[in-house]
C-alpha cells in the first residue's frame, strides 16, 4: 500500500502540515489576527476580506470559514469575532467542533473585554496549542486519504503539452491508489463540456456538469462581449493561447484520465468522495485555492508557464512550470518554481517520466518536505470571492 | 531543420519548438513547413491552407476558426484566429 507521513485527525481525515491557524469571523479583526500571529510566529495567520454586510452570501461565507478551519492540515483554530458582524462566532466554532473534532478557542472582541484582552487570552492559548502540535509526530497514511488540489494559473501554449499532462499523471496516479483529485476553474472549461460530460459517471452528473460549464460561459458572455472568447490573461497570449477553447483543453488535462465521479460546489466538502471530482469555481488563482482547502484538499499540484509564484498560506503548492525558459528566467533550481515539466520539450522527455518524478515529489511533500512557495513565504492571503457588492 | 511538435493527426496547427524565421523548413510530426513568419516558442504554425471561417483543429477539438484566409507557415494567432465560443 503506497503511504505518506501526515497527521491523522479525529474525523478519520489526514494533514499533510500541522498549522495552528489564526482567523477572524470577520475581517474587521485582522489587525487583531495580526498581532497574535507577530507574537507566536509558529502560527499561520489566515487574512481575508470577508465575513459581513454581504446579503446572501452568509451561508457561502460559513461553508468557506468552516471549510477553511476544518481542512487536515490545521491542529486547531484561533478564531476571532468582533461581535457586531452577521454571524456568529461562537456557533461557528461549535460547528468547527462538531465536523473536525478540532480545538477551536474562540473569542469575540465586544464581549471578551476589547482587543488587548482577546489577543492576551489568543497568544496564551495559541502558544499551548503550537506547543501540542509540535510535539505530534507524523504516521504512514494511506494515499487514499488523499485530496488532491489542481490549478493552473500564468498559462502559456506548453501547459496544456508539459505541465497539465504531468499534473494529470499525478491525479491518476492517487486516484489509482484509492485518492481524490479535484479539478476547478470552470470558466477554463468552456468549449468541452460535451468531452467532460462523456467521461461522468452517470449521464445525469454530465449533464449538470455541462448546465454548469454553460451558465458559467453565460455569465462570462454578459460581462465580456465580443471579447468572451479571449478570456484570458494577456500573460497567456502572449503565451501562445489565443481563444478560451485552446486554454481549456490544456486546463482539463490536469484532471488525466479516469471517470468524474462528482461536482461540488465552491468550498463544498469533498467527505469521502473519491476520484476525480469537479469543483464549481473561478479560474482566478488564489480564490481557486481557497475553495479547493475548504473542501478538503490538502496539497495542490501547480502548473504555470508564465512563472506565477503563487503559494497558499496553510497548504503545501508544488509549482510545475511548463517551459524551460520561464524555468530559468525564475531563478531556475533556487528559484520560484519545485519542478521543471518543460524538460517534456527541452531534454526529450516523456510526461510520464517527469509525471513520476512529481508522483515522487508530492509524496515527499505530503510527508512533509517544504514547496518553493513555503521556502519563500509566497503564501499571501485566504483570497474569497463575493458575487455582490458589500453593504 | 528546425522542429515543432504535432499533438493529434487531425490537428491542422502545430506548435513550433525553437524560434522560427520566415523561410526556415519546419518539420511537425511528419509534416515540413516552410514558416512565413516570424514565430517563437510555443506559438502556433499552420500545417496547411485554412479558409476564412474554416475550424481550427488543436488537441484534435476545434480551438476557432479562421477570421482570413491563412496559408500554411504562417502564425496563427490573434490576428487570424477567433472563437465562436462565447461571441454574439
Amino acid at each position: 500500500m503506497e503511504t505518506f507521513q501526515g497527521f491523522p485527525r479525529p474525523d478519520g481525515q489526514a494533514g499533510v502540515r500541522n498549522h495552528v491557524a489564526v482567523i477572524a469571523n470577520c475581517s474587521c479583526a485582522n489587525g487583531i489576527v495580526n498581532r497574535i500571529a507577530g507574537e507566536v510566529p509558529e502560527v499561520v495567520p489566515l487574512i481575508h476580506t470577508y465575513g459581513c454586510s454581504i446579503p446572501g452570501e452568509y451561508d457561502r461565507w460559513r461553508r468557506i470559514l468552516t471549510g477553511v478551519c476544518s481542512n487536515p492540515n490545521i491542529y486547531a483554530v484561533i478564531l476571532i469575532g468582533v461581535g457586531c458582524e452577521t454571524d456568529d462566532a461562537r456557533e461557528i466554532a461549535a460547528q468547527i467542533r462538531e465536523r473536525s473534532g478540532k480545538q477551536v478557542f474562540a473569542r469575540i472582541v465586544q464581549e471578551d473585554n476589547g482587543g488587548e484582552a482577546v489577543i492576551e487570552a489568543c497568544v496564551l492559548q495559541a502558544r499551548i496549542y503550537v506547543r501540542e502540535a509540535a510535539r505530534q509526530r507524523r504516521e504512514a497514511v494511506p494515499v487514499s486519504k488523499l485530496v488532491l488540489g489542481t490549478q493552473c494559473g500564468g498559462s502559456d501554449a506548453l501547459s496544456g503539452v508539459t505541465a497539465n499532462p504531468v499534473i494529470g499523471y499525478a491525479s491518476d496516479w492517487v486516484i489509482g491508489h484509492g485518492g481524490t483529485a479535484i479539478l476547478t476553474e470552470v470558466a477554463e472549461m468552456t468549449g468541452t463540456e460535451e468531452m467532460l460530460a462523456a467521461r461522468c459517471v452517470t449521464p445525469e452528473l454530465g449533464e449538470r456538469l455541462k448546465q454548469m460549464v454553460y451558465t458559467e460561459e453565460m455569465a462570462v458572455r454578459k460581462y465580456l462581449g465580443p471579447e468572451a472568447s479571449r478570456i484570458i490573461a494577456r500573460g497567456n497570449m502572449a503565451g501562445g493561447l489565443t481563444t478560451i477553447q485552446e486554454k481549456a483543453l490544456g486546463c482539463i488535462k490536469k484532471g488525466g484520465t479516469t471517470p468524474i465521479t462528482g461536482l461540488l460546489d465552491y468550498a463544498e466538502p469533498v467527505g469521502d468522495k473519491k476520484g476525480l471530482v469537479i469543483m464549481y469555481g473561478p479560474g482566478y488563482d488564489p480564490v481557486s485555492l481557497s475553495g479547493l482547502f475548504a473542501c478538503g484538499a490538502q496539497v495542490f499540484l501547480y502548473s504555470t508557464g508564465r512563472g506565477n509564484p503563487l503559494g497558499f498560506p496553510a497548504a503545501p503548492c508544488v509549482k510545475i512550470c511548463s517551459n524551460s525558459e520561464t524555468y530559468y528566467k525564475v531563478g531556475g533550481e533556487d528559484g520560484d518554481m519545485d519542478i521543471n515539466a518543460g524538460a517534456i520539450i527541452t531534454e526529450d522527455l516523456s510526461v510520464e517520466k517527469v509525471g513520476e518524478k512529481t508522483v515522487k515529489y508530492l509524496l515527499d511533500v505530503c510527508s512533509g518536505k517544504q514547496t518553493k512557495p513555503e521556502i519563500r513565504g509566497y503564501g499571501g492571503a485566504l483570497c474569497v470571492y463575493s458575487a455582490s457588492q458589500p453593504l | 531543420m528546425k522542429k515543432g511538435l504535432l499533438f493529434d493527426r487531425e490537428d491542422n496547427v502545430g506548435v513550433v519548438k525553437e524560434h522560427v524565421e520566415p523561410g526556415d523548413e519546419v518539420e511537425i510530426g511528419g509534416y515540413r513547413i516552410i514558416a512565413r513568419d516570424v514565430i517563437d516558442l510555443p506559438h502556433k504554425i499552420a500545417l496547411c491552407d485554412l479558409e476564412p471561417g474554416e475550424q481550427v483543429i488543436k488537441y484534435g477539438s476545434s480551438i476557432g476558426y479562421a477570421t482570413q484566409k491563412i496559408r500554411s507557415g504562417e502564425h496563427v494567432h490573434v490576428h487570424n484566429l477567433d472563437s465562436e465560443k462565447m461571441m454574439k
